[in-house]
């Protein structure tokens, strides 16, 4: 059966909050007791009326914001003024202090190792992709003068090997200068003297490049040696040289370098693309 | 206004309805709904007055003549009338007839308690979020702050058939958005 008063929530609303005139509301009255459609209406809308106007706070508050809700959390909070007031200032500490260590950490790691020279900031911008290459790694001497008798040259070794262990390079290359020069032909001396020289500044790098080249002219199967120069060649910006003593060392199996040197190779291969 | 129209065009549009038996039974919620809501009856009394009704309208369904194209529940509503006051007159009780959403001291008539009117109540609230500003404005003037229309009309700035239109809508949109829900079912 069509309802006259059908879609009429506006008027069945009306009539449920009393604001219907007598008589209207008796005529709708008489309705609803014959139709279905219309008492079923009522009871949605007498629902909906009512907990409009009794939860109105409620339901037509403006939304609440995140920040409301945090204030409130936190004024609800079962602390004392000293602590509210505590709390936040040192929040607000941890928080710059976040801050400027990440940004410290940021700008650290964006420098080469050694730091920006006049000199090479030409090299460093041509390889600003690769620098990570250019890192070298401190190699452990632990058995200093193992492979020689010489007292004296037993004594100078024992002596600068823990200068160079506690990572201090500039005076372990200065005396291991010294020891080269007075026994040319140990390669255990020439070979931390390079590695110390690749630490220095890029200065030294062309120093460390030829003692290192030296080890390699006397004894070609030196790994460590052939590992360092070809760090060195990598520093110089003298990729094709590094790259024939990656290969070298790959040939040579060698259990510790093999790896990292075919490591690096496929890198440097990469960055020829 | 379209109240008055609506009124008139009432008697042009409505099927006749013929009173009879299965009629008068199926009528039986909406007279206590009626009863209820009207006359504020509760417990035995509604009961009591509830079943007194249907037997009269029952018992005298055959003398009814609708005139004027008149609505089938003037009948019923006639009847219960007599029936309600015969009742207070033997109770010594005055006629209470009161408004009808006057309700707010009875929240058991809507609710079985106070935790699922606020639970409709957020309901309500998140599913009006979703209504555009004016809808809202609408509803919050005129069903919680208890306006006037032409008062509201003045303080949302718009016409008063405007308002009317605003209104309807809105009612339209909420009833669209609430119409799943079973707590808004009879």
């Amino acid at each position: 059966m069509s309802c006259t008063y059908q879609n009429r929530l506006d008027y069945i609303a009306d009539y449920v909050r009393g604001a219907l005139p007598e008589m209207e509301q008796e005529a709708f009255e008489a309705h609803y007791l014959g139709c279905d459609e219309c008492l079923a209406n009522i009871q949605v809308m007498e629902k909906t009326v009512f907990t409009m106007r009794h939860y109105g706070a409620t339901i037509f508050a403006p939304p609440i914001t995140w920040s409301d809700r945090l204030k409130i959390w936190w004024e609800e909070l079962p602390l004392s003024q000293q602590w509210k007031s505590t709390i936040p200032a040192f929040a607000t500490y941890l928080v710059i202090i976040g801050v400027l260590s990440t940004g410290y950490w940021w700008l650290k790691s964006s420098l080469p190792a050694g730091g920006f020279s006049h000199k090479e900031s030409g090299e460093i911008a041509t390889h600003a992709a690769n620098k990570s290459l250019a890192d070298v790694q401190h190699y452990d001497w632990t058995q200093p003068a193992s492979n020689t008798t010489d007292p004296e040259l037993v004594n100078r070794l024992t002596e600068i090997q823990p200068i160079y262990q506690n990572r201090n390079y500039r005076v372990a290359a200065e005396r291991l200068t010294a020891v080269v020069q007075k026994f040319p032909q140990s390669l255990e001396a020439r070979l931390f003297l390079g590695i110390s020289q690749l630490f220095l500044n890029h200065h030294h790098t062309t120093d460390a490049i030829q003692n290192l080249e030296m080890i390699i002219q006397a004894n070609p199967d030196h790994a460590a040696a052939r590992w360092y120069l070809a760090q060195g060649y990598i520093r110089k910006n003298r990729l094709d040289e590094a790259r024939q003593q990656l290969t070298a060392l790959k040939k040579q199996s060698n259990p510790s370098f093999g790896p990292q040197a075919e490591n690096l190779l496929a890198r440097l291969n990469n960055l020829k693309k | 206004m379209f109240t008055q129209n609506f009124i008139e065009n009432i008697g042009k549009t409505r099927p006749i309805v013929m009173i009879d038996r299965d009629w008068i039974a199926s009528r039986r919620e909406a007279v206590k709904y009626y009863l209820q809501n009207k006359w504020s009856l509760r417990g035995d009394d509604l009961d009591e007055v509830l079943q007194d009704t249907m037997v009269a309208a029952l018992q005298s369904f055959g003398n009814y003549e609708a005139r004027n194209n008149a609505e089938p529940g003037t009948y019923l509503i006639g009847i219960a009338k007599n029936v309600v006051q015969s009742y207070f007159r033997r109770r010594d009780r005055h006629e209470h007839r009161r408004a009808s959403i006057d309700i707010a001291e009875n929240i058991g008539f809507f609710f079985p308690d106070e935790t699922e009117a606020e639970e409709l109540a957020g309901f309500l609230r998140e599913k009006i979020s979703k209504l555009p500003e004016n809808y809202v404005q609408v509803l919050r003037l005129i069903y919680y702050q208890d306006y006037k229309e032409r008062d509201a009309a003045a303080e949302m700035g718009i016409p008063v058939d405007k308002l009317y239109s605003l209104k309807s809508d809105a009612l339209k949109r909420l009833r669209k958005l609430c119409k799943d829900d079973p707590r808004f079912g009879p």
